[in-house]
């Protein structure tokens, strides 16, 4: 079955590109701008994965983690952050808030694609 | 005879305080002598004042000589004497007298300097009656001397109180003294100066009526307690408002301290101090202090902006181009690709230009290429070029027929004129017309440029062209840019020394008008 990952991120090229990435990587994917609307997004469907900007207006990517975890029937599903910033500490926060996963943009293919079937894979065992 | 101990010292010192050695004769003490000389019947009367070694004849009646010598005369006898003292003998002294009575004369202090003496080359004696009128005559001579020392005191005074002045006079702060009451007794130049009122009518005033009404009640109080329970040593130090004649205020630092003048009189002197320019030095330099801090915070959001901005351009061109190296997609998509990574290099070059133009404005490096220019021209190539580039908006244009041309920089207005238009259509993302006025106004030419977009909230109205202060808000947020383009047009307007402003009711759009006079700061 094909896996369904939401995607939010406030740049609009960014979507487009996830939008491919995840079409070609064989995913079907759900892409939205924020926080709110990647709240509406999950509410609608129980995705397989999450992956979320950090920064972005109204929800955040933090903000949306820690939402994420607060509900028990979307406890389970692996969040994958990504941020374009360059502060230090990153790691220290992402764990913090819940997050499985972080990587820097720009994201390659190639370690997109190793990253999501890894976090799919554990979610199965 | 009675010989009393004498202060020599302080005799000789007084004597020289007077300054009568070796002076002129004067009618006063001539008076005296004359009618000692006529009263006793003798041929010769003298006021001798007795120096170290000799004797100066300040008054002579029938004597030659203005000076003898000292040491062994009938003089140093008689001064060395309180009562009067006489002498006969058939050997005739220095001066040729054989009898000779003197009365020794005090100067205020007591201290014995001179003799009134009567002479006589014959031998005769003196009697009682006689010696009491010589007594009376000395006393005559002694309120002489007391006027002579009277006068030399007040010189002195005269003196201090010149030095005085001139020293309160010439110092920088204000001097005040204040007597027991608590009103102001004295004021120097410097205090009128400052309070900008004449010493008249400072005078009479308490210290705490020339303080701004909220300093007021504090000096009373600490001028109160002093004046109630006065200390053997008292000194406040405070900052407070001072208020001039003329009601301007001006921070003071006043230095009160006490002083006692006799055993039961005190008095208060203030050294009031204007310290305006160091409130305006340190003012000074905490707004520097502050504008170092914002513009420090300034650069790290910049840094950390256009990081972000770089990085999520590259994200396009990297993950795009990924794509079509990878994998084959079919003619369209693979043109829809390249359109992205060509947008993305776009976005990157604008940046990059605009960060540079601006950081060579700011430092002064760039020129302005002057030519007379028709703005009206300008508006209009510009609303072409943009037009060409969108369907969903429309470029209207309002311009003024006689519209005067400017002096200015025909590439660098076209960037202001361009940079206003996209960022109309960028914040009208719903379409729309975008009005482009032009005027002439005094001497000036204003442009304005109205869209019905997203407009902006009034707090932002002033920080939209500062740099980097990109209004960030949801609606907005996804509208890329690096916040760089409003303060490019500002710095160039500005450099045209004109002025551009931002009018706005969000959700309805938002004016952007510039200004450049018509005629160029400085040119003939």
């Amino acid at each position: 079955m094909t896996a369904t990952i939401v995607v939010a991120d406030d740049d609009a090229t960014i979507r487009r590109l996830m939008g491919v990435f995840l079409r070609t990587l064989g995913y079907r994917g759900v892409v939205v701008e924020d926080g709110i609307q990647a709240l509406a997004a999950v509410a609608e469907e129980v995705p397989d994965l999450v992956i979320s900007d950090v920064h972005m207006p109204n929800l955040g990517g933090l903000e949306l983690t820690r939402k994420l975890r607060e509900d028990p029937r979307l406890a389970r599903v692996p969040i994958l952050l990504f941020s374009a910033s360059i502060s230090q500490g990153e790691d220290a926060i992402w764990q913090g808030a819940g997050a499985d996963g972080f990587i820097t943009k720009p994201p390659t293919l190639s370690a997109l694609r190793e990253t999501l079937s890894g976090m799919l894979e554990e979610r199965r065992t | 005879m009675s010989r009393v101990p004498i202060d020599e010292a302080g005799r000789l010192e007084s004597l020289n305080r007077l300054d009568l050695l070796g002076s002129a004769p004067e009618e006063r003490f001539d008076r005296i002598t004359r009618l000692a000389r006529r009263l006793l019947g003798t041929p010769a009367a003298v006021i001798a004042l007795v120096g170290v070694d000799r004797v100066w004849l300040k008054s002579a009646q029938g004597l030659a000589p203005r000076e003898v010598a000292r040491p062994g005369t009938h003089f140093e006898r008689a001064l060395n004497s309180r009562r009067p003292y006489s002498h006969s003998g058939s050997e005739p002294d220095e001066l040729g007298m054989r009898s000779f009575a003197g009365k020794s004369l005090a100067e205020p202090a007591g201290h014995r300097i001179g003799v009134l003496a009567v002479m006589d080359p014959e031998l005769r004696d003196f009697g009682e009656d006689e010696l009491e009128l010589l007594v009376d005559l000395a006393a005559l001579a002694e309120r002489e001397l007391g006027r002579s020392a009277f006068d030399r005191l007040l010189d002195e005074y005269r003196g201090h109180a010149a030095w005085a002045q001139s020293v309160m006079d010439n110092v920088a702060e204000a001097l005040v003294t204040v007597d027991q009451e608590g009103r102001i007794r004295s004021v120097n130049r410097a205090g009128v100066t400052m309070f900008r009122r004449p010493a008249t009518d400072l005078i009479g005033q308490t210290v705490p009526e020339i303080l701004a009404p909220e300093d007021q009640t504090e000096l009373e109080r600490i001028l109160r307690q002093h004046l109630s329970a006065p200390a053997e040593s008292f000194s406040v130090h405070r900052e407070v408002t001072a208020q001039g004649g003329d009601g301007t205020r001006f921070p003071v630092e006043i230095d009160l301290g006490g002083t006692w003048i006799t055993e039961d009189e005190t008095m208060l002197v203030a050294v009031i101090r204007d310290i305006t320019e160091r409130k305006n030095a340190e003012a000074r330099l905490l707004q520097a202090i502050d504008d170092l801090d914002r513009i420090s915070k300034a650069k790290s959001y910049f840094v950390s902006l256009v990081g972000h901005e770089f990085r999520t351009a590259l994200t396009g061109i990297q993950g795009f181009s990924e794509l079509l190296a990878e994998q084959d997609f079919d003619p369209e998509e693979v043109k829809e690709f390249a359109r992205e990574i060509h947008n993305e290099g776009k976005r990157l070059t604008r940046m990059i230009s605009e960060m540079l133009d601006l950081e060579r404005m700011e430092s002064g490096r760039m020129q302005l290429n002057y030519s007379e220019l028709d703005l009206n021209r300008v508006v209009a190539e510009v609303a072409d070029r943009f037009q060409a580039t969108t369907q969903q908006h429309w470029m209207l244009l309002d311009l003024d027929a006689q519209l005067p041309k400017v002096e200015g920089d025909a590439d660098k207005l076209t960037q202001v004129v361009a940079n206003l238009v996209s960022n109309a259509i960028k914040y009208s993302p719903q379409g729309g017309d975008v009005l482009i006025r032009s005027a002439s106004q005094a001497s000036e030419v204003r442009v304005s440029i109205t869209d019905h977009g997203l407009g902006l909230p009034p707090e932002a109205l002033d920080t939209v062209f500062e740099r980097y202060a990109r209004h960030e808000s949801k609606d907005r947020e996804s509208i890329g840019g690096t916040g760089l383009g409003l303060p490019l047009v500002r710095q160039i307007v500005e450099m045209h020394g004109g002025r551009v402003w931002a009018e706005s009711e969000q959700g309805k759009g938002s004016t952007f008008t510039f200004s450049i006079p018509t005629h160029r700061a400085g040119s003939a």
